[in-house]
C-alpha cells in the first residue's frame, strides 16, 4: 500500500516507501531520519510539526506562498522546476507530477547545510523523477 | 490514509498541541502572504506601511519573532484588510455556536455619536454672556 497524504487539492506521495513486511505505521522515511540527525534534538518536535502542517497546507491549498515555507529549487530534465517544502533547515524536495494528476511527489528529505542547493540532492530528485515520470 | 507525520502527531498530546500551534502560525502567515501577493506589496512596502523595519517584518513572518495580536492587527491595517477570528469544535460536524455568532469581526463599526438621554448639557443652562 502506497504511503501518501490526501488533501483537498493535492495528494502528497513519497518516493520512499516502506519495504515489504514492514508495518507502515512504524515506518519513517530513512531520509527524514537522516536529515533530523543534523538538527539538535530539542528542535526535533518543532521540525516534525512544521513539516506536517506545511505539507498539509500544500495538499489542501495547492501551494505554499511564504518563502520561509517554500522555495523553487533546481531544474528537472523536462525543463520544469522542482521545489522544497521548508521547515527550518530541513527540506522536502519534490515536484508536481505530469504523469499523475494532482500529485506532488516528495523525492526525499534533507538537511540543508549551506545557501546553495547540494548537487547530491539535485541528483536524487532527478533520479526519482525519472523513475516516476519516465519509468 | 495517514502518513508518518500524522502518525507522529497522534503519538502524544504534546505532539498534537505543537501541531495545533504550528498550524495556526502557518495559516496566518500564508494568509498574509496571499494578501500581499494580491495587493502587489512586498515586505519593504509592508514595513513602510507599518512604520517598522523590513527586518522586523521578516522576523514576524518567519516566526522567529512572536506575532502578537497587536502586530497582526497592524499588518491587516497596513494591508487594508479586516481580520476575522473563528473557532470550531474539533471532531464535531456542528459549529460551536450557531452560524454567525462564532465569527467575530474586528473591524470597528462606523462611529455614530448620539448623546444618551441622561447626558447633561450644562452649557444650555448657562446664562448668555453679557
Amino acid at each position: 500500500m502506497t504511503r501518501e497524504y490526501r488533501g483537498t487539492r493535492l495528494t502528497i506521495r513519497y518516493c520512499e516507501q516502506p519495504p515489504e513486511g514492514v508495518e507502515p505505521d512504524d515506518w519513517i522515511p530513512p531520509s527524514w531520519q537522516k536529515a533530523l540527525q543534523h538538527i539538535p534534538a530539542p528542535k526535533h518536535p518543532s521540525c516534525w510539526a512544521k513539516m506536517l502542517v506545511r505539507r498539509e497546507r500544500l495538499a489542501n491549498e495547492g501551494q505554499l506562498r511564504s518563502p520561509d515555507h517554500w522555495n523553487t529549487e533546481g531544474t528537472l530534465p523536462d525543463g520544469k522546476h522542482f521545489y522544497a517544502i521548508k521547515a527550518d533547515r530541513l527540506r522536502a524536495y519534490g515536484w508536481f507530477s505530469g504523469r499523475h494528476k494532482r500529485v506532488f511527489y516528495i523525492s526525499h528529505f534533507a538537511c540543508k547545510k549551506g545557501q546553495k542547493l547540494a548537487q547530491e540532492d539535485t541528483n536524487q530528485v532527478i533520479k526519482n523523477w525519472r523513475l516516476i515520470e519516465e519509468g | 490514509m495517514t502518513d508518518f507525520l500524522e502518525h507522529w502527531a497522534n503519538q502524544s498530546e504534546a505532539n498534537a498541541k505543537l501541531v495545533a500551534q504550528e498550524r495556526l502560525m502557518t495559516e496566518v502567515t500564508e494568509t498574509i502572504w496571499k494578501a500581499m501577493e494580491t495587493a502587489g506589496i512586498n515586505k519593504a512596502d509592508l514595513a513602510n506601511g507599518m512604520g517598522v523595519t523590513k527586518g522586523h517584518v521578516s522576523q514576524v513572518l518567519s516566526g522567529s519573532r512572536n506575532m502578537t495580536l497587536r502586530t497582526l492587527a497592524d499588518i491587516c491595517f497596513a494591508l487594508d484588510l479586516t481580520p476575522k477570528f473563528r473557532v470550531e469544535m474539533q471532531r464535531c460536524d456542528q459549529p460551536w455556536e450557531s452560524p454567525g455568532q462564532n465569527v467575530v469581526a474586528f473591524k470597528p463599526p462606523p462611529l455614530r455619536y448620539a448623546p444618551p438621554g441622561n447626558f447633561s448639557m450644562p452649557e444650555k443652562d448657562w446664562p448668555a454672556a453679557a
